[in-house]
């Protein structure tokens, strides 16, 4: 497979997306995500078998040597589902750190935000049996999570709040931002098809409302965010210097796309029901901690 | 298989490498300086020069078959050389409409006898062509056009008055898309011609732009004659071949070279427009905004052996780099640098046009959601 002809896609990257697709496929395919979002619809022992915790470190490291690039592509998919598991973290940490890959849990990080008046705010932190990687330098220090206190404006997050943070160092953050960013598009791009589908379903004035043009340059517009959401952090996972500006667009661009989602369902896409604002809370999440990392 | 992609990944920055080296030694410093302040004949002349440079360089048709005139590279370098071109800031040549829009659609539909008469000069900067699509009463709704071509001994006469069409001044041949047939339905009546702008009957008036200058005018034909051999794919299949020309208007080449004019009027506003401190927020996304309409011209590319992946990532560049252009220049003309007026206020005006032409953004927003999205029609 040629680098160029792929965007530096590399062989581990097309595999392993295609893989996570059906397994987010077989675990939670077909059903509404206010269904799921609050249940472990994907076991921890699953994630551990497939060795998906493994697949960004070296595989020297006994990893499956991902690259930022092949993340990307895997955050997308894992993006389409907002299947609560602490896989992303996970993934990372284990990335970075022999401490974290000697843990056979869960691992996750801590991050100050604005929006919690920087206190720190941990995904997953209220899931059992889950670390924080406490420092990123060297081997990493990696500490059993103790919960002070829970935010459940994100439930496909697991969000707690307070106790210590995660120190950084070398291309840690950056890369994290990268991929909670990929991560957004794939919620981005998973609005968009749903919202397709919707409007060429519901019937108002005797007719499909996607015949109407609003509606076309409205999901027009959220085909032109979604495309440039993906082009955004494939940039960024590619060139570094841009990845900070890159991923902040494709948050905002993101979030874009599925209110815009969100209006072409009407009333249905203001029900809790529904579950469209399981995405809103995602990425409005995912963006404040992102923004929380240092530059 | 990995070899072959060494090498490849060998030649391509081989490549890479010297179209810099070449662009550094021929980006004249005065162009450099003065583009987009220059009076409006002297920046026909650098244009047309530049064209010329491309091709003695060996840089014209990069995509194009060497047979006539070309590199015979692949999309990729074509890109990859208006990515390189930005950041010299050359000019764009005048040649643009024969190469962009010409060269593609008779490699894809032309006779042998047009490739071999047409293709050589578009690319060596010798002919220079316009495109005679839109008429007073057709513009969005392009398949109404009323422009008549009649069959006669040997080929058509064609009658009728084309609008805004640009570079026609300056033109050797006109890509032409007239009725040739009043009594077939819509998309099969018409036929496009390759029009000789120095044949007797064509009569060009000049229209002032928005900016002042008057790059496109009114074009009428009073019987010009068209000969047989000039006709493009069948007769009767214009809709069809316009289709061609219409996807690689909107496409990645075109795309690309956008790209090149953009950066450089980013690069300005960033050097020397904004005070320190001043509109960060704004600048920071429209810089990164270029750079990923740069980044979705080569994942179009990238994906052009997918015919629907393709189209999902081509299919917005239109509308991107031309809002992005308009966003950029509201911000410079709001800015108000002192040292560069006359560049933004002309810029300014000038970017109004890039949502019109090339199919309006709001029928790039239609053709989006139905052949995109595949909404109802
Ligand atoms: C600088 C410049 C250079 C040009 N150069 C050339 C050239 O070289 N050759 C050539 O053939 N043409 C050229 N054009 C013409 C260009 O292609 C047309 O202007 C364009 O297609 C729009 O057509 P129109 O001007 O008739 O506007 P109209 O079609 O009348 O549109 C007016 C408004 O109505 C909107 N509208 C129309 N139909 C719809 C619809 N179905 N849904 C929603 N909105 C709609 C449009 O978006 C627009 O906002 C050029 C135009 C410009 C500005």
């Amino acid at each position: 497979m040629s680098a160029v002809d792929e965007m530096g896609l590399g062989e581990v990257g097309v595999v392993a997306s295609e893989a996570l697709r059906e397994i987010l496929a077989r675990a939670v395919g077909g059903s509404p995500v206010a269904s799921y979002v609050n249940e472990r619809p994907l076991s921890w022992d699953s994630v551990r078998q497939g060795d998906w915790d493994m697949l960004g470190a070296a595989e020297e490291d006994g990893g499956a040597g991902a690259s930022l690039r092949d993340l990307v592509e895997l955050a997308r998919v894992w993006g389409s589902a907002v299947v609560p598991s602490p896989l992303v973290p996970t993934l990372m940490a284990k990335r970075w750190s022999p401490a974290a890959r000697a843990c056979a849990g869960p691992v996750t990080v801590s991050v100050p935000t604005r929006a919690s008046g920087g206190r720190a705010v941990t995904p997953f932190g209220v899931e059992p049996d889950v670390r924080v990687l406490l420092d990123t330098e060297g081997d990493g220090v990696v500490a059993k999570f103790v919960v002070v206190g829970a935010d459940p404006y994100a439930p496909s997050l697991r969000l707690a709040e307070g106790g210590q943070a995660t120190t950084w160092s070398g291309v840690a953050a950056a890369e994290l931002r990268v991929v909670w960013a990929a991560e957004a598009t794939g919620c981005a791009s998973r609005m968009l098809g749903d919202a397709v589908a919707y409007v060429k379903e519901r019937q108002q004035f005797g007719q499909p409302i996607g015949r109407f043009q609003a509606i076309k340059h409205h999901l027009a517009n959220a085909h032109l965010l979604a495309e440039q959401a993906e082009t955004a952090v494939i940039l960024a996972s590619l060139e570094p210097e841009r990845a900070p500006a890159a991923s902040r667009f494709a948050f905002d661009a993101s979030l874009r796309v599925i209110e815009i989602a969100v209006q072409v369902h009407g009333g249905l896409g203001f029900t809790w029901e529904m579950g469209l604002h399981m995405y809103l809370r995602h990425v409005s999440a995912l963006r404040e901690l992102a923004a929380g990392l240092p530059a | 298989m990995v070899a072959a992609t060494t090498v490849e990944g060998a030649a391509r920055s081989r490549f890479r490498r010297d179209a810099e080296a070449w662009l550094a030694e021929n980006v004249s410093e005065y162009w450099r300086q003065h583009r987009g302040a220059l009076e409006e004949a002297e920046e026909t002349r650098i244009r047309a020069e530049w064209d010329r440079k491309l091709y003695q360089g060996g840089y014209a048709g990069l995509s194009l078959p060497v047979e006539y005139g070309g590199q015979g590279l692949g999309l990729a370098e074509e890109v990859a050389f208006g990515e390189l071109a930005a950041r010299a800031q050359a000019p764009d040549g005048l040649g643009r409409i024969g190469k962009i829009l010409t060269a593609p659609t008779l490699i894809a539909h032309g006779t042998e006898y047009q490739k071999s008469t047409y293709l050589q000069p578009i690319l060596s900067g010798e002919h220079v062509w316009c495109q005679g699509f839109s008429e007073p009463g057709s513009g969005s709704d392009l398949a109404s056009v009323a422009c008549s071509a009649r069959r006669v001994d040997g080929g058509f006469l064609v009658r009728g008055t084309k609008t805004w069409t640009s570079f026609s001044r300056h033109s050797h041949r006109c890509l032409l898309l007239a009725r040739s047939d009043e009594s077939a339905p819509r998309y099969r009546n018409l036929s496009l011609l390759l029009l000789d702008m120095h044949a007797s009957g064509v009569e060009i008036s000049p229209i002032q732009q928005i900016s002042g200058s008057r790059h496109f005018s009114e074009t009428h034909f009073d019987d010009v004659f068209v000969a047989e051999e000039d006709l493009v794919g069948e007769e009767g299949e214009g809709w069809k071949m316009a289709m061609t020309v219409l996807a690689n208007e909107r496409g990645a080449v075109e795309g690309i070279t956008r790209y090149v004019e953009i950066r450089a009027d980013m690069d300005l506003l960033l050097e020397c427009c904004s005070q320190p401190g001043e509109a960060m927020e704004q600048l920071e996304s429209l810089n990164i905004r270029v750079e990923i309409v740069r980044t979705q011209v080569s994942k179009a590319v990238s994906r052009q052996d997918d015919e629907v992946a393709f189209l999902r990532s081509a299919m917005v560049l239109k509308v991107m780099w031309s809002e992005l252009w308009q966003e950029l220049t509201s911000l410079a003309a709001k800015l108000s640098c002192p040292v560069h007026r006359a560049h933004w206020r002309h810029q300014y005006l000038e970017s109004r046009s890039a949502t019109i032409y090339s199919g309006t953004s709001e029928i790039q927003r239609n053709i989006i959601a139905e052949r995109v999205l595949g909404l109802p029609k």
